[in-house]
Formats: structure tokens, sequence, C-alpha cells
């Protein structure tokens, strides 16, 4: 039988590697320079948090941080599907990026109890980084949330499109039962998704977002919503997907964006097994 | 969006110099992104921003610090003083006098 505390380990350093390898596609790309940089280190941060783990992993697996990294089939990645999400809208993105690193936040804190000392000391160092990613997150949160209408409604459909998906980064792992009696879990994973839930809907809710969350049935009607330009926008405008249930990353079930990334992302180290920067 | 300019301290006994520019929507997100475009490998231990529009230019600069001689108000204006009392002091000697210092 298999270390649980390695079913953990794929899951969270999976998770910063894959979001980092996409973060890092902005690189260029982002809307102003300022942005760029504030998010290419950001996409740096999670890499370097994923190495972190890997470090950690690589004890328990005996497999090189690299191989770990560069050398896995794609079903054996555990990152949720939501951090392998295309870069499409960057309104997308920054939903994403709100909602994982609040989720991030929540478990990283738990996680600072853990009976794990390694684990523990390192999280202890994630947490530093990840207190300026929330800071980010939170502060596009509010202004996109603000207006003007286009700003809003993007972003408003980007978290009515990604919440599924960032729902199930709280998918049970393999073994939890045995990490929470061993204490490495000092909460499981459904607690850490009720506390993400009323963190992120409380904050949803004070800027009239809580029709996100509704994801099923119609539109509520007739609320208008003042932005911060003036104008009006009826949360009919705000078009809802039934979001998908966004489960399965964590059996290693991706959706069918995963395997151009691993192309990317893993080519060089395919190409040339141990070559070094 | 506004430029904001940005000062930095390498540690906290050192003064306060310009570190560059950014452009940003309010004084929140500045704050936010100067760090990472102007203090990614630890250029300093303090960051300052401020709305460019906050900073007040002097007028007429051409005429800071004078336009005619007053090289007496510099330091260097009082170069060998101790030598010229001294010698003051021993002239008035020859002649009976003395520079009293209160």
């Amino acid at each position: 039988m298999s270390d649980p505390r390695a079913s953990l380990l794929f899951a969270l350093a999976d998770d910063e590697l894959i979001l980092g390898h996409r973060l890092s596609e902005w690189t260029g790309w982002v809307p102003y320079i300022e942005e760029d940089l504030a998010l290419s280190s950001i996409a740096q941060d999670e890499i370097a948090h994923a190495r972190m783990l890997l470090d950690i992993l690589s004890v328990i697996d005996g497999r090189d941080p690299d191989a770990l990294a560069l050398g896995r089939a794609p079903g054996e990645y555990r990152n949720a599907i939501l951090c392998e999400q295309p870069n499409t809208d960057f309104a997308f993105t920054l939903a994403c990026h709100w909602l994982y690193d609040h989720a991030d936040n929540v478990r990283l804190r738990a996680l600072q109890e853990s009976s794990f000392k390694e684990l523990r000391e390192a999280v202890a160092v994630m947490l530093l980084e990840e207190r300026y990613h929330l800071e980010h997150a939170d502060a596009w949160f509010r202004r996109l949330a603000d207006g003007p209408v286009d700003a809003r409604h993007r972003f408003g459909e980007a978290l009515a499109n990604a919440i599924g998906m960032a729902e199930a980064l709280f998918e049970p792992l393999d073994d939890e039962s045995v990490l929470v009696s061993e204490g490495i879990l000092p909460t499981g994973t459904e607690e850490w998704h009720d506390e993400w839930m009323a963190r992120i809907g409380g904050m949803l809710d004070e800027v009239g977002f809580d029709q996100v969350l509704t994801s099923q049935g119609e539109p509520e009607t007739g609320e208008m919503v003042p932005t911060s330009t003036g104008e009006i926008e009826s949360t009919e405008q705000i078009a809802r997907r039934v979001p998908s249930s966004g489960a399965g990353g964590r059996r290693g079930e991706h959706s069918e964006h995963f395997e151009p990334l691993w192309l990317e992302m893993t080519a060089l180290y395919r190409a040339h097994p141990g070559a070094r920067w | 969006m506004d430029v904001y300019e940005v000062f930095q301290r390498r540690t906290h006994d050192d003064p306060l110099v310009h570190a560059g520019s950014i452009k940003a929507q309010d004084l929140e997100m500045a704050l936010i992104l100067a760090r990472e475009t102007h203090f990614r490998h630890g250029e300093g231990e303090e960051c300052w921003v401020v709305k460019r529009e906050d900073l007040h230019a002097v007028p007429n600069p051409e005429t800071m610090g004078g336009v005619t001689d007053r090289s007496y108000r510099r330091q260097d204006g009082y170069v060998g003083v101790g030598a010229k009392l001294k010698r003051v002091t021993e002239e008035m000697k020859k002649l009976g006098k003395s520079i009293t210092r209160e």
C-alpha cells in the first residue's frame, strides 16, 4: 500500500505546478506591464511551492523532484481540473485565481497544525507568499465586481463557469480517513470546502454576485445593481451555466485541456531527460 | 490609470530614493503592483508610492541656490579658519593685544 501522505502531497503539489504553468503562459500577454510582472511572479511562486512539496514527496516516493514534476504520465497527475483550464479571457484567469487562492488559503491554514513536520514547515513558508496572492486576487475581485458593466458581466460569468471546478479542489483524497486519523490532516476536505464556501459566499454576497453560487434554476430577476460608473446592470444579464461537477482530478481524470498542457510542459524533459539548467 | 512614483529604502536606516514609476488604477493596486515591478530582487526593505499628481515641483528652479557669488555660505568657505585665527592672534600679540573668546 502506498504511503497515504503521497496522495496529499501529489494533490497539493500538482495544483500549484499546473496552475503555475498556466499562469506563466500569461507572461508577455497581460493587459499591462505592471500586472504582467505581478501575475508572472505569482506563477513563479506557485511553481516554487510545487517544488518544495515535491522535495518532501521525493523522500517518500524515491523519484527525484524533476521526475515527479515532469516525468509522470498525464493520468498520474492529481491536480484539480480548475488548474488546467486554458487562459481564455483575463477575467476568467482572475476568477480562477480568486477561487483557487481562497481555497488554497483555507487548506494551508488547516495544514499549519498538521502532524507531518516537513509539510507543516513548508506550509509556513508558502503562506508568506500566498498572502500576497490573496491580496492581489481580492483587489481584482472588488474592482471587477464594481464595474464597469462589461467587466462585471464577464467576471460574474467567469466565476459562474469556474465555481463547480473550484469546488472540486476539495474532492476527497485517497486514504483521507487515514490522513485524518494520523493528524496529517487536522481537518478533512469536507470541512475545508465548507469553510471556503462560507468565506467566498460572504464576499460574493457583498458585491451582489450571490447568483454565482446558485448553480441550478432560473436567474433572479428584477435586481438592479449599480456599478462604479453609474451604469445599471440587471443580474439577468449574467449568463449562468450549470457548473459541471468538475471532479476527477484527484483520481487522475482530467479535462481535454490537460494533455496539450502536459505535452508542452514536459517537452524538454522528455526530449532530454536529466537536462539541467 | 494614474501614474504613481515608487520610492524605496534599501534598509530602514537608508534615505528614501526614487525606484521608478508604475501605472495603477488606484492607491491599493499601486501598492500591490509596485512591489512586483520594482522589488522582485530584494532591492529594499520599504516601498512607498505616491500619485505623481501629488508631487509638486518648486517653481523657477533655475534660481535655486542663488545666481550671485555666495560661496561664503558653503562649507568650503570656512577652510583654513583655524590657521587665519592663529596668524591674527600672533600679530595682535606683537602689538600687545590679545583676542579673547568668550
